[in-house]
Parts: C-alpha cells; sequence; structure tokens
C-alpha cells in the first residue's frame, strides 16, 4: 500500500483504530509498568494534539506550551484541595483558567508582525509561570508540591487501578482527537492553514488575524489545560520542576516527529517521545547526548516527521528506479 | 551612595548582557534568525578558558584567546550544519535545531567536565577601592572596561571595514546586497562566527566571578534575550542600551527583592516590553 493511502485511510478511520487499539491493549497488557507509559503517552497526546493546532495548522511558534500545562495541572490540583471541587468540576475549571490566559498570551501574537515576538512572549511565559510556581509558596507550597490530590469517582466507582487510569486517559485522547478533527476539516481550521501559508493572502480573503490566531492559542491552552489536570490527578502530586523548558521543547519534538498538521502523527510522536527515552536510559548521560543530536538530525533530515519518512523513501526508490531507464 | 554602588556593578553585569545580546540583534537582523544555542557557547568559552587557566597552567591572556577561538568556531558550526540546512523549511526548524545544539552542548559540557563545574579564580583585585567616597571594585571596572572596548572594535569593524559594511549592507536589503555582489554566505558565516566570538568573551567575563557550570548558559541567555527585546531586537546599539540598562535594573532590584524573584525581573521587563513596546527602545520596525 502507497503510504498516501496508508495516510488517508489512518485519518479516515483513527478514531476507530484508537478505540480498537485501547481495547486490546487492556485485554492484553497486565504490566502495570506498560500501562503507565501508555498512560503518559495519551496525556502528552492531548498535550501534542493541542500544540499542533497552534503551531501545526496556524504556524505559530509556542514555546512555552508548559506554562499552560502547569497552570492546568495547579488549577486541577488547588481545585481539588482548596476548594474541594471533584475531577469533573476541575476539568472544568482548568479549562475556563487556561482559556483566560491563552487569550490573554494570544494578543501579543497579533500586535507584532514576524515570528519572533510570540516566541519570546510564550517562552517568557512559562518561565514566569515555573518561578512563580516556586516562589508563592503559601498558594502552591513552592517545590514542596501539593499532594494528596483525590482519585476521581463516577457515582461510587473511584478511578485508581492502572486499567482504570488507562481507560480514562484514553477516553480523554479520543475525545480530544474527535474534537481536533472537528475543528481541523471545519472553515476554522481552514482558516487557520490559510494563515499558517501567508498572513497577508489570508487577510485579503477576509479572514480576521486577530480572531482567529487568538482562537488558536486559547484551543491550545485549553488542551493543555485538560491534559494538566489529567495529569495532577494522576499523579496526585504537582510541584513545579516538572513544568521546564525542556517539557514545552518535548512537545514540539513531538509533533516535529510525528510531522506538524497530522492528528495521528501527534499521537505516534508523543508515544515515541515517551517510549524513546526509556530505551535510551540505559545510556546514563549520553542519553541526553543522543537525544539532542536526534533532534538536529530529525529536524534537518525529516522535516515532515517519520510519517513523511514513507514518501521521501518512494521517491528515493523512484530517482533509483527511473534512472535506469535511459 | 547605595543606589550608585548597585548601578555601578549593574554596569559590569550589564556589558556582559550587552555582549550576548548583541550576538542575538546581529544574528537576526542579518538573518531573521535566533540562535538559541547563543548561551551555550557563552558556557563552552567560559570552560575552554577554565580549563586552560586552572588544570593546564596557561596565562589568563592565552585561555582568553583559546576562549575566543572555539568560540567563533563554535558559531560557525552551528551556522553550517543547524541554520544553513534548515532556513529554506522555515523559522520552526531553525529553532528546534538550535534547541538541540543547546541541549547537546550543554551535556557534553557535563560529561567533560562534570555538573558541579569548576571554580575560575579571581583574576582582577576583588578589594574593593573607595574613588569619591563610592566603593568600587576593580573587578567590575575590568569586566566593563574590556566589554566597552570590544563592542568599540566591533562598531568599527562594522562600520569602518569593507566587510562590515557588507555585513551591514545584507541587512538592510538581501537581494540588492546580492545583485551588488556581496557574498551572502560569507556575511552570515560571519555574522555567527561574531555573535560566538561576543558570547565567548562574555563567560570568560563572567567566569572569574562565579562558578564556571554547564548550567549558566540557559540563564545568561534569557537575561539577554531580554536585554535584546529592550533595547529593540536586531539593533546592535539597542542590545548595547538594553543589556547595560538590564543589567543596572537587576542589580538595583536584587537589592530590595528575594534572589529568587530577582532572575523573574528579567522575564517581566521581556514580557512587559513584548506586550507594550515590542519594537523595543531603538528598534525601527
Amino acid at each position: 500500500m502507497s503510504s498516501e493511502k496508508v495516510k488517508v485511510y489512518l485519518d479516515k478511520y483513527f478514531l476507530i483504530i484508537m478505540a480498537l487499539f485501547v481495547i486490546i491493549i487492556s485485554l492484553f497488557i497486565k504490566n502495570s509498568y506498560f500501562y503507565h507509559i501508555l498512560i503518559l503517552g495519551g496525556i502528552y497526546s492531548i498535550l501534542a494534539i493541542g500544540l499542533n493546532i497552534l503551531t501545526g495548522y496556524c504556524g505559530q511558534i509556542n514555546l512555552g506550551i508548559a506554562g499552560f500545562y502547569a497552570i492546568g495541572a495547579y488549577a486541577g490540583a488547588l481545585g481539588n484541595l482548596r476548594l474541594g471541587l471533584n475531577f469533573w468540576w476541575c476539568i472544568l475549571f482548568a479549562i475556563v483558567i487556561t482559556g483566560i490566559f491563552g487569550f490573554l498570551i494570544g494578543f501579543p501574537a497579533l500586535k507584532v508582525k514576524g515570528g519572533v515576538y510570540l516566541v519570546l512572549v510564550t517562552f517568557g511565559f512559562a518561565q514566569i509561570v515555573q518561578v512563580v510556581l516556586f516562589q508563592w509558596i503559601s498558594l502552591t507550597r513552592g517545590p514542596m508540591g501539593l499532594v494528596g490530590i483525590e482519585s476521581p469517582q463516577i457515582g461510587t466507582f473511584t478511578f485508581f487501578l492502572p486499567q482504570h487510569w488507562f481507560y480514562l486517559i484514553y477516553a480523554f485522547t479520543i475525545l480530544v482527537v474527535f474534537i481536533a478533527g472537528r475543528i481541523v476539516d471545519s472553515r476554522i481550521g481552514r482558516s487557520f492553514i490559510a494563515i499558517r501559508e501567508s498572513d497577508s493572502a489570508a487577510q485579503s480573503i477576509g479572514i480576521s488575524l486577530t480572531f482567529y490566531k487568538v482562537l488558536a492559542m486559547v484551543i491550545t491552552s485549553v488542551f493543555a489545560g485538560i491534559a494538566g489536570v489529567l495529569y495532577a490527578f494522576y499523579m496526585s502530586v504537582v510541584s513545579p520542576d516538572a513544568f521546564d523548558f525542556n517539557l514545552s521543547v518535548l512537545v514540539l519534538m513531538m509533533i516535529v516527529i510525528g510531522g506538524l498538521s497530522s492528528i495521528p502523527g501527534c499521537i505516534l510522536g508523543a508515544l515515541a517521545m515517551v517510549i524513546i527515552p526509556e530505551f535510551l536510559r540505559k545510556y546514563g548521560q549520553f542519553q541526553m547526548v543522543l537525544y539532542a543530536l536526534g533532534i538536529i538530525l530529525i529536524v534537518t533530515y525529516l522535516p515532515n516527521g517519520i510519517l513523511g519518512l514513507g514518501i521521501s523513501i518512494r521517491q528515493l526508490f523512484a530517482k533509483f528506479i527511473n534512472s535506469d531507464k535511459h | 551612595m547605595f543606589i550608585i554602588q548597585q548601578i555601578i556593578s549593574g554596569l559590569a553585569t550589564g556589558s556582559m548582557y550587552a555582549l550576548v545580546a548583541i550576538g542575538y540583534s546581529l544574528i537576526w537582523s542579518g538573518m531573521r534568525v535566533v540562535n538559541f544555542a547563543q548561551g551555550e557557547v557563552f558556557m563552552f568559552g567560559a570552560f575552554i578558558a577554565v580549563t586552560m587557566f586552572v588544570i593546564l597552567g596557561q596565562s589568563f591572556l592565552i585561555s582568553t584567546i583559546a576562549g575566543l577561538i572555539i568560540g567563533a568556531i563554535m558559531g560557525w558550526l552551528i551556522y553550517k550544519f543547524v541554520v544553513l540546512p534548515n532556513k529554506r523549511k522555515g523559522f520552526l526548524f531553525v529553532i528546534v535545531g538550535c534547541i538541540g545544539v543547546q541541549i547537546l552542548l550543554r551535556n557534553i559540557a557535563i560529561i567533560i567536565w562534570g555538573s558541579s563545574g569548576i571554580c575560575f579564580p579571581s583574576v582582577f583585585s576583588i578589594k574593593p577601592i573607595k574613588i569619591m567616597g563610592i566603593l568600587i571594585v576593580p573587578e567590575d571596572m575590568w569586566i566593563f572596561c574590556i566589554g566597552v572596548i570590544a563592542m568599540f572594535i566591533l562598531y568599527m569593524f562594522l562600520n569602518k571595514t569593507k566587510i562590515g559594511t557588507a555585513m551591514r549592507a545584507a541587512a538592510q536589503n538581501k537581494e540588492i546586497a546580492m545583485m551588488m555582489g556581496i557574498n551572502i554566505k560569507l556575511t552570515d558565516s560571519l555574522t555567527f562566527l561574531i555573535g560566538g566570538i561576543l558570547a565567548a568573551l562574555a563567560g570568560i567575563l563572567l567566569a572569574p566571578t562565579v562558578f564556571v557550570t554547564p548550567q549558566m548558559g540557559a540563564s545568561i541567555a534569557n537575561k539577554a534575550f531580554s536585554a535584546a527585546v529592550i533595547g529593540g531586537f536586531g539593533s546592535v546599539p539597542g542590545a548595547v542600551l538594553g543589556g547595560f540598562i538590564l543589567g543596572i535594573i537587576e542589580n538595583i532590584a536584587g537589592g530590595f527583592l528575594s534572589s529568587g524573584y530577582k532572575d523573574a525581573i528579567a522575564f517581566l521587563i521581556l514580557i512587559l516590553f513584548l506586550m507594550f513596546k515590542p519594537s523595543g527602545l531603538l528598534g525601527r520596525k
């Protein structure tokens, strides 16, 4: 099957494929470490899909997704511990709060042309968030973090086993994939792509840059916020050092590996970036060197991500075959 | 009196921020690209110098020159292998590539030198002298003066030499510069080379005052970003101005606030400027 056909099938039936994947895994896998990896992969997928909307589809670079993720996680944690909200209300709470921040940060995006300003604003924002989380001890207990977040419940059923979390997280992941898919296929998604290709051309056909850029930022921050709440409740502990710049870079790598503006790619990328470090762990300090080399090589030689690899190999073969026939 | 002392020691910090910030602005104005690995070149320059000075027992001058040469080479390597191949694909790829270089260099430094760092003994006197009733640390004055001399040399290079003028021309308008026969690849690689030298110099200047650690690149990079934005991202005089302003404000604020929040000041100023005056103080656009 040609790789383009694979792509089309992936996109159309992805939701079903994912649901099948979840069911099959839960039937056969009993190892809780395995579940942990997959669960983290699911949470990161939501982050990646969110970032992809802003950076992959709308073309606005965001170096600070860890900041929104952190706000979501702490909103969830504080909502539960200080306000007594349960898991589901915390999700709503986090959506509102991260949405507000996304809106506030979104404005600089339209104030200035040229990619560097949004890069620096989002970068600075995430750094400030982390510093504030460390320093505002009365609110966040600083480096000691917040502990004892309750497990989610539906009625009398409590989610606490790895399998429970697996279902819960992937239920959210599938929901996010669905929503993202609807956004991308709609007029909103096409406007995003138009803006990515050319600011001025999009403007000239009546697309409001302000509205769509801010909308993209809000969508991304809300997704990150949801992922944050999931993370907080799953780990039942949050602390500021998890939300550093390296995390923002990691998520960026996920969407580059998966191929920008491809939702299945985001999930592949997210799973890859969770699984690969586990393999590299045995190299100790070299782990990070290999990771960094990987970043440089992938960005330089595989800009279309892993899914793009199929296309370039085919082109490689095509050249080889054609050069024989003179 | 206290304020004046803070201002004077802020000048020393400021000249270092300025040197790194100039690198960012030069590269941005010439190539519309941000070199996120600048901080790591800073760190490597410091490490090479400290290795030569402390471990190999060379003189400070030779150690400095070695550090500067390494800085230049690293700047050029980043250009050749990360920036140049990725320019066509767009900004995102250059940025992520440079971040990859950043992580790579930091971890190579950890492997070679360990993560706890090496102590660079003071080269200049740290005993304060009293001039007109104000306590001045000679080390601060040396750092300030060397920094200013470097900026002056750069100014002469950019304005009085043929190649420097070519670089400025390329920054103003690439196509016309190419039509005039200016070799853009040459000016671009020179831009990165100079950025590398400046960053390494800043690192070498800072090294005697602190522990040289693999993490020092990260914080200077952030501060220098703020400095460059304050002055107007892309403007070299702006970077100088922004560097000094940031150094002074940080020092004054550091006297009143807890040191944890002091680092946040640079970010706060960065965001405020980006929101309300993104073109900075001296920027044109």
